[in-house]
């Protein structure tokens, strides 16, 4: 302090001797006057200088809270009335001029994370009424914004060790409530024990602004080329930037799709392919649930793996790798988006963190697999005419593989049946031209299970003993798989017979034409070639009459089996629809089609 | 004076005989069932059909009957007695019955056919050595057969005293045993050896004779024809069935049988030529039943079999029936040809 300044008794800071008023208002000196300073004179003086000083401390008092409470002590002068605290947080309030509330900054820190950028980080620099503190954001492997603490935040006690150890009294100092000499003393040390500011792009909040500490504080720490500043008005108990910003990263929008791995497997060759199925949307925020249809492959009852991963960023790795063990048949796949990065399997049940790695899965998924697991329509065409036995033995496999099929699809749309059935051509008079085949339309398994359930075994009609209307199961089989190709579905035929077709027109030989006019074999290369469809064929040859394997190998290009040796397990396997023992597909396959 | 209803037919002078001729299997009991439907569905107003007694009737009532209703061929039923029925028609007046005519130059004329139910081995070259052929219950034979060892010169001499013969050949038989001959040469002979002597030299038998190829319906016999040209349409036939005309029947049985390996059918033709006065001889293709004609009564070459042949399995025979209406194809017009032809004295 120079020799010729005076202290100003309201604020403490250093003014002229000459000078008539302090900065803060006080009137240092006035005009000289006659005669001795009365008491009176001097009790107005003393009265004049109280009431300043209460309400420049009072206003300090403001800056830091609207409860004075622990604070009275520290103002000068006396308590001061309601009037003088409303004029005081009136003349905080205009400290406050140009700063940001409550709302304006969480929008600013919200759209810092949603501006980050990968591989540019951003410090953001708190300087609150505890002292400096910095965090860094930036957006981590898998693109979700990341927090990290750049150090312990820095007290004002560790700054400026003039200050007291009291906390409501360092703040009042920090609001501004020092001493000119303690004054000087702080902002030099605030240019010697800053932090040091990182490089790169900074954000620094005051916290609480219109303190006068902090406020140069915040002001040196933005020097920097890349800084910018925002003044925040708070209390010294506003919430932390940094609690701010973990909030607001935990419940971000995503920023890419999280995506499960899943195993698509091509109808008609069976090769497979890992492709990518989105779990959560950009967009979706934390608590975000969703469902996903899928199922293992039918047959397979080894564990299945869950990989999941953020979209555009597959060479990070897998963000999660569960491991599980769902039901036989679809299931539905329940998740929840827990965070940023973070997922929970809710269904199914007792999903565990796979312990090898995503190489190690991927390594166990096949090229090609024998099974076609869908999209599939399947038609089982069934002679029900002839000897009851035979037709009751057709009728029981097909029952068998319906309920089979039940089993491993269940009611997804991957797997559609649909089922024909035959008595026998009747010629009488009168009869020609008699529907000898009823049908069920494409559906799930078990529509088609239950109708089964309902029809006899065996017909009423035996028809013609050596021939069966094949010819009509191949027609109305052609007529449910006709719209499978263009609706990308596989078609299949399984055609379960204990005699050959009707030939049509009259052939040379006395066999008896079919009276709707089909010619089987016109049939089957619609079947085959304009449906596209596999046409398998099951055959009770004692009954087969007189035609030969190469007869029915016509009818079955696909596979021609016999019925006294197949069962439901092996015509599933041999249809490709489920999977032959020690096939195993480690990944999901969708069930949405 | 009336005979009797239930009598058995007595033999008539005056009567112009149609003997029936044919193997086991060539369709006889068939053919004459199907001739009440036949002689119905024909367009000859005047042309009837009647038993000569009970039986005979029943026979006719019942076989049409299971032909037409049950729709299945005749049963294995044996009949003891002779049957007999009258084919009444009118046929060209010759000149001196002129004066009886109706102003159509046509007169009335009767045929009898003679018949008894019983196997047809008697037609057999040595009977009792038929080849491999049980004897066929409900098969037509003629009469004084019977079921006797050897009925062959009774049944011979029936032949020679008729003045038309209706000799049935069957084409899948002569396709799967060729025996056709087998059946006819041994009658011819004999037929020969007791007409023959009242013949004078460089004379033939005086019989007219109607070759029906039977089972025109079969697909075999039909293809043939279908493939060979042989077909042609009656314009007034609304059905539009196919037929074979009767100039080109014999050559469309030699033929058929050509590619039949066991056939010796041209021994049997030869064989006619040279005891028959070949203008004598007419062939006709027919069917029995007829082919199938669809709902709106059209034949279609796509679907055309009116037999639905099932064929046997292990312990059960083969069964035949009937699938549509019976149409039969030239089972009247072998008898309309011999009765003008007998009437003529030609």
């Amino acid at each position: 302090m120079l020799e010729d300044q005076v202290q100003c008794p309201v604020c403490g800071r250093l003014a002229k001797p000459r000078s008539e008023m302090c900065e803060c208002g006080w009137r240092l000196s006035g005009p000289l006057r006659a005669g001795p300073v009365t008491e009176q004179m001097r009790q107005d003086w003393e009265t004049a200088l109280n009431g300043r000083r209460r309400a420049h401390d009072a206003h300090l008092v403001a800056r830091i809270t609207a409860d004075p409470g622990p604070y009275q002590d520290y103002v000068r002068g006396g308590r001061p009335d309601a009037a003088e605290w409303k004029a005081a947080r009136q003349a905080a309030a205009r400290d406050l001029s140009g700063a940001s509330d409550e709302n304006e900054l969480r929008a600013g820190l919200r759209g810092l994370l949603e501006d980050l950028r990968p591989g540019a980080p951003v410090t953001i620099v708190e300087v609150s009424a505890d002292g400096i503190g910095m965090t860094t954001a930036d957006l981590d492997q898998f693109g979700s914004p990341r927090l990290t603490g750049t150090g312990e935040t820095a007290t004002w006690e560790s700054i400026l060790p003039m200050l007291s150890g009291v906390p409501e009294e360092q703040r009042f100092q920090l609001a501004g409530g020092m001493i000119q000499r303690d004054r000087e003393l702080a902002l030099a040390a605030l240019d010697g024990r800053m932090p040091r500011m990182p490089d790169g792009r900074l954000r620094v909040v005051c916290r609480v602004a219109g303190w006068e500490i902090p406020e140069r504080a915040a002001v040196i720490a933005a020097a920097g080329p890349e800084a910018t500043l925002r003044r925040v008005t708070g209390t010294a108990n506003a919430t932390p930037v940094r609690t701010l910003l973990a909030d607001l990263a935990a419940k971000a929008p995503l920023r890419h799709a999280y995506q499960l791995m899943v195993a698509a497997v091509t109808p008609e060759s069976g090769a497979v392919a890992i492709q990518p199925r989105e779990l959560f949307a950009p967009g979706d925020l934390p608590g975000t649930q969703i469902a996903v249809p899928l199922r293992r492959m039918p047959g397979d009852s080894s564990e299945m793996v869950l990989a999941i991963f953020a979209d555009g960023h597959t060479t990070a790795g897998p963000l999660a790798l569960f491991q599980v063990r769902p039901p036989a048949g679809p299931f539905s796949l329940h998740a929840v988006l827990a965070g940023p990065g973070r997922v929970e399997i809710l269904a199914p049940e007792g999903a565990t963190e796979y312990p090898g790695t995503w190489d190690v899965v991927r390594g166990e998924v096949p090229a090609r697999v024998g099974t076609a697991p869908g999209p599939v329509d399947l038609v089982c065409a069934i002679d029900l005419s002839g000897p009851t036995e035979a037709a009751q033995a057709r009728a029981r496999l097909v029952r068998a593989l319906v309920k089979r099929l039940r089993t491993h699809y269940g009611d997804s749309s991957s797997l559609r049946v649909g089922v024909v059935t035959c008595t026998g051509h009747v010629w009488e008079r009168g009869k020609r031209g008699d529907q000898v085949t009823e049908h069920l339309e494409l559906g799930p398994p078990s529509a088609a299970a239950a109708w089964l359930k309902g029809k006899p075994d065996g017909a009423a009609c035996v028809g013609y003993p050596d021939l069966a209307p094949v010819e009509d199961l191949l027609h109305d089989a052609f007529e449910l798989l006709r719209g499978s190709r263009n609706g990308h579905r596989a078609a299949m035929l399984v055609t379960v017979a204990g005699r050959p077709p009707h030939p049509w027109p009259q052939p040379r030989d006395t066999r008896m034409p079919c009276p709707n006019q089909y010619m089987w074999a016109d049939e089957i290369g619609k079947l085959t070639r304009r449906a596209g469809a596999r046409c398998v064929m099951v055959a009770d040859y004692s009954a087969a009459g007189h035609q030969d394997a190469a007869g029915w190998r016509k009818l079955g290009p696909g596979g021609l089996y016999n019925l006294a040796e197949m069962n439901a397990q092996r015509l599933a396997e041999h249809l490709d629809l489920i999977a032959a023992q020690g096939q195993r597909l480690p990944l999901p396959i969708p069930d949405d089609f | 004076m009336t005979e009797p209803a239930d009598a058995a037919p007595q033999a008539d002078q005056n009567l112009r005989r149609i003997g029936l001729w044919g193997a086991t299997q060539s369709g006889k009991s068939t053919f004459l069932s199907a001739l009440y439907i036949a002689v119905s569905r024909s367009p000859q107003q005047d042309l009837m059909i009647y038993g000569v007694d009970n039986a005979s009737t029943d026979f006719l009532i019942n076989n049409t009957s299971l032909l037409n209703y049950s729709h299945i061929f005749p049963a294995a039923t044996q009949v003891e007695q002779q049957l007999a029925w009258n084919v009444r028609m009118r046929i060209q007046d010759r000149p001196r019955r002129r004066f009886m005519s109706k102003g159509d130059g046509k007169v009335p004329f009767d045929l009898r056919i003679d018949l008894q139910d019983a196997p047809g081995r008697v037609f057999a070259s040595v009977p009792g050595q038929e080849p491999s052929q049980e004897a066929q219950p409900g098969r037509l034979s003629l009469p004084g057969e019977a079921s006797q060892p050897d009925q062959s010169g009774a049944v011979a001499s029936y032949l020679a005293d008729c003045q038309g013969v209706l000799l049935l050949v069957d084409p899948l038989r002569e396709r799967e045993t060729g025996d056709a001959h087998e059946y006819f040469h041994g009658t011819l002979l004999r037929m020969a050896q007791r007409a023959m002597p009242g013949v004078p030299p460089g004379e033939r038998l005086g019989h007219h004779v109607a070759v029906c190829v039977t089972k025109f319906d079969d697909p075999d016999v039909y293809c043939f024809a279908r493939d060979n040209g042989y077909r042609f349409y009656h314009t007034g036939d609304s059905h539009m069935f196919p037929r074979v005309s009767e100039g080109d029947a014999e050559r469309f049985l030699h033929e058929l049988c050509r590619g039949y390996r066991r056939s010796d059918i041209e021994l049997v033709t030869s064989s006619l030529g040279k005891y028959f006065y070949p203008d004598r001889i007419r062939y006709f293709i027919t069917s029995a039943v007829g082919f199938y004609a669809d709902e709106d009564g059209q034949f279609q070459d796509e679907d055309y079999q009116n037999v639905v042949h099932q064929q046997g399995t292990p312990g059960k025979e083969a069964t035949y029936t009937i699938r549509g209406a019976i149409h039969p194809i030239n089972v009247v017009e072998p008898l309309l040809w011999l009765g003008e032809s007998v009437a003529a004295g030609r």
